[in-house]
Parts: C-alpha cells; structure tokens; sequence
C-alpha cells in the first residue's frame, strides 16, 4: 500500500536534516538499548563476559584440530587463528543480518509510546553487535600474538584499517535486516538461511586455496565476507600487505550496503530530501 | 508548566481528510507456497488472498485549538486510541496531513515497555530516554518521580519483584511526570490502590490544568463530562458527532448504545 499522508511537527515534515538531528536527540536512548542488548548477551552466557570472548576461541580451537586432522597435519597454530578469524568475522556479519531481523518486532512496546526513530532501534543493533565484533577482536589478536604461528611485522599496522572498514561496510545490514524482517516476516527462514549456506561458501574455515576453483572463484571474488577475511588474514598471518583489489571490493560494497539501507529506511519513515 | 511555553507559538492540532490503517504487513507478508503458486498461475483464495486491510480512521477533519478540553468517546475499536496515535505521530497516515505545532506528550498504555529485568531506578532513566529527554533532564526529575511512586527503597529493585500495583505506580510516576503542551491522554486516570489513587487523580488534574491542549479518551463518559468541554463521537473510524461534550454523550447514547 503507498502512503501518501503527511505528518507536520512544528511546521516540518521528516527531512534527512531533522530526521537525524532527531535521532541526536535520541542518542542516550540509542547508547542504553545497545547496553542493555549487551547485559541481556552477558546474562545469556550465565553473567560471564569472559565466556563471550572465550566461545569463539574454544569453537576455532575444535574446528584447527579436527580439521587439521582431516586434512593433513600443517601448521595447527596458525590455523587456529585463521579458524578464529573467520569467526569473527562471520559472525559480526551474521549477527547484524541474522540478528537484526526480530529488532523492530520486539521494539514495538516502545515504538508505540512516542515518535521515535526507528533508526535508534536499528542502530543500537549495529552498535551492540560492534562492541561483540571488538572483543572477538582483542581475543584474535591475543591468540595470533601468543600461537607462534603468524608473522609478526609492520603489516600489523594496517589491522585497526581494515576492521573499521570491516565494521562500517557490515553495520547497515542491521537497518536492512530489521527491516525486511518487520515488514516482511516470512522472509525470515530465507534469510537464516542464506546465512547459513554463505557460511559454508566462505572461507571460514576450510582454506581458502579450495575458493580458488573455477566453479567459486568468481563468487568469492564478490563475496565481501571472503575479500574482508583475506584483509585481516594476510597482514596478521602471512606478514604481508592486503590486496588494494581486496580493500575496493569491499569498499563497494559498503557503498552499496548503506546507500540501500538508507534508501529502504528513507521509504519506510517516508523521509524526505527537502522540505515542503 | 505554561510559563516554559509561554513564547512558542500556541499549541494546535489541525487534521485534514486523514486517512489511517493498521500496519497489516504481518499478513501481506512472502509465503513460499503462495509465491510459487502466483508463479504458476495459480489463483489465492480464501483467507490467503491479498486483502486491503479496513480503515482505522476514515478521512478525518479535525481542528482542536489552544485551550481546548477534547474527549472521545466511541464503542472499543472505534479509533479513538489510533486517533491519539496518530496525532502523535506513531501511526502514519495513509491519507491527508497532520499538522501539530506544540510540544507533545503522550500517556498511551503506561505499563508497556517497562524493562522487567532492570530496576525502578532504571526504568525511570528508560523511559525519559524514550520521551527524548537528556540525562540531565532525567536526573533533575528523578527522585520527584521515585518520590511521588512511594517505592521506597524498592526503587533499587528489578521491576519483575514488584506486584502489579506497584508496576502502575511506577508507570504512572514516570508518564506523569514528562512535560509537554500538547497532552494525550488514553484511558490512564486511576492507578494503584486506593490512597495512590487520590494522588494520582490530583497529578492528573494538574497535568490537564497546565496543558497548554488536550485530548483524552475514555469509556467513562462521567469523567469526560467533568473535565472536557467538548466531546467527539467516533464510529468505525469516522466522526458522528463534533461540539459541546454532553450534547457528544447523548447523541452516543442514544444512537450507538
């Protein structure tokens, strides 16, 4: 159905100016649900911070010995890392998409109290899912520094780089999963399970050598996940610079990400670009 | 509360042929059977069939001025709530244009939303930052409000420990207690038990006293007769009766009842 109604406060209708200066003004509100989502993870582990830092690390140190046996051998100190930042990585995506799509449904109590943006709703997922991304973040760092199995270099210097881009490229999936999965609920299952299945078209945790077939080459390529992983895994494993190839293609995607969640949540708040 | 606003521009809600329907997008929503279906050309029926969800408000015209006392009265389902909704913003119109100039608060279903796992204190916070008011603005009404809900000490405990009266309590200090001129009202007057309850009619009246407009609704058509002057009668979404609050309760009574 179009919606063709105005609402006027005080002489305006939402703007792309006022809508954020809007969500400025909610910006306490936005830092206390993104808290608050934090306190709910942390009670769900049984009030213990230290298992959410330590889940990934057990789960890639299962992963590096099973798979390092399945294998053959290799260096298992530097597949646990590798194992480990795919994780990461993964799930700071799937926790924004995947995460996100229940965030509008369970914030209807409030929503329905005062007018509110529902991009502070939004948001706070990307905030909270971020905060999850920086400690899985300290823990990589911690196991890369104390394995023996990586090359410790200059290369290093560029990591605080690559996991803003990281961040920023992936946080407007909470916008765009929040709300196809409001407005479109029984898209839900599809999406849990695109994520599911990109998992394992992602160099997660199988090496990365076998994306390299011709069959997966060209969707590897695309895929941001696999180009993100390749960022972070080649200075802090390999000692080496990324690919500038790498940075681009997951430079477009942010590009892409935002402009379609801001052009989905524009329709959806009916947000316009001048007033009338 | 009046001498804040006194130098913005005076409080006006003006509706013109405003039209509004329920979200329905959990019904229209992407089923995998039905889309495969219209792939191969096979007809919805039934209840699966794509319906326009009726109405909630049918092209309302509407003026309320600064210093009016509005109440709406209505059968249940009538649109009085999403009226109120609407004027604040909430509920998007499908149709026609709102236009609200003053500073609006609104006390819609005030034991909504409470976080049961955080503390009275907590809440208190919560609900300030959702009304959009800073933590400063919070902090200097934060113990008026913990005073007038006489939690006492059970402020600084999480609300899932308190008995439902105490819930009301709570809610009804904080929703009372935020500031605005152009205030809605939805069927919230009495809370707690009987000694809350006298309190809580006299900050009601007080609020309603300072509000620079007013619009309340209500099944209790006695209390709307004392503290409105002019009444409205909605029907499936539409306006029955527009003028003088008891001439709005005969004409309800007489024909909707």
């Amino acid at each position: 159905m179009k919606l063709k109604g105005d609402y006027i406060l005080n002489g305006s209708v939402w703007t792309w100016d006022n809508y954020w200066a809007d969500f400025w003004r909610y910006r306490h509100l936005t830092a206390h649900l993104a808290s608050s989502s934090m306190r709910d993870k942390v009670r769900g582990a049984g009030g213990d911070l230290l298992w959410i830092i330590a889940h990934p690390l057990i789960l890639s140190g299962i992963f590096a010995v099973v798979f390092g046996n399945v294998f053959g051998g290799g260096n298992i100190a530097q597949f646990i890392v590798y194992v480990l930042s795919g994780i990461v990585v993964f799930e700071y995506f799937a926790g924004l998409l995947g995460g996100s799509l229940n965030v509008l449904t369970n914030a209807q109590p409030f929503l329905k109290q005062a007018r509110t943006p529902i991009v502070v709703y939004l948001l706070q997922h990307s905030i909270f899912q971020s905060v999850l991304f920086c400690y899985g973040i300290l823990g990589l760092i911690a196991v890369a520094a104390i394995s023996g199995g990586v090359k410790f270099g200059l290369s290093w210097a560029v990591l605080p780089v690559v996991f803003a881009l990281i961040a920023i490229t992936f946080a407007p999936l909470a916008i765009i999963g929040g709300l196809v999965g409001y407005k479109k609920k029984g898209l839900r299952p599809f999406i849990t399970y695109f994520v599911m299945v990109l998992y394992y078209l992602t160099p997660v945790f199988i090496a990365r050598d076998l994306f390299d077939s011709s069959a997966l080459k060209l969707f590897t390529f695309l895929n941001p996940i696999s180009q993100s992983l390749d960022l972070v895994r080649i200075p802090l494993i390999y000692g080496k610079l990324p690919d500038l190839v790498s940075f681009s293609v997951v430079g477009i995607w942010a590009i892409i990400l935002w402009s379609s969640a801001l052009l989905y949540l524009s329709t959806s708040e009916r947000i316009r670009f001048s007033a009338r | 509360m009046q001498d804040k606003y006194s130098k913005a521009p005076s409080p006006q809600v003006l509706l013109s042929k405003v039209s509004v329907f329920y979200p329905m997008e959990a019904r229209h929503n992407f089923h995998m059977a039905s889309t495969l279906g219209r792939l191969f050309g096979v007809q919805e029926s039934g209840t699966n069939k794509k319906k326009r969800p009726p109405p909630a408000l049918k092209s309302i015209n509407l003026t309320i001025q600064a210093g009016e006392r509005v109440g709406i009265i209505g059968r249940n389902g009538a649109g009085k709530s999403t009226l109120l909704r609407t004027i604040a913003g909430i509920l998007p119109p499908a149709a026609g244009t709102i236009d609200v100039t003053g500073v609006v608060q609104g006390v819609f279903d005030i034991g909504v939303g409470l976080e049961m796992e955080s503390t009275g204190r907590e809440n208190v916070v919560f609900r300030g930052l959702l009304q959009g008011l800073s933590p400063d603005e919070i902090a200097a009404r934060e113990e008026e409000i913990i005073t007038f809900s006489g939690l006492g000490s059970y402020i600084d405990l999480p609300v899932s420990s308190y008995s439902s009266g105490m819930v009301v309590r709570l809610a009804f200090s904080i929703a009372t207690f935020l500031e605005g001129n152009v205030l809605l009202v939805d069927e919230v007057f009495a809370a707690g038990d009987m000694a809350f309850q006298k309190v809580a009619q006299a900050r009601m009246s007080k609020m309603i006293d300072s509000a620079g407009l007013f619009v309340f609704t209500s099944h209790n058509l006695s209390l709307v007769s004392e503290i409105c002057s002019r009444g409205i009668w909605l029907e499936k979404g539409e306006i029955k009766f527009d003028g003088p609050v008891d001439d709005a309760i005969t004409a309800y009574l007489e024909r909707a009842v």
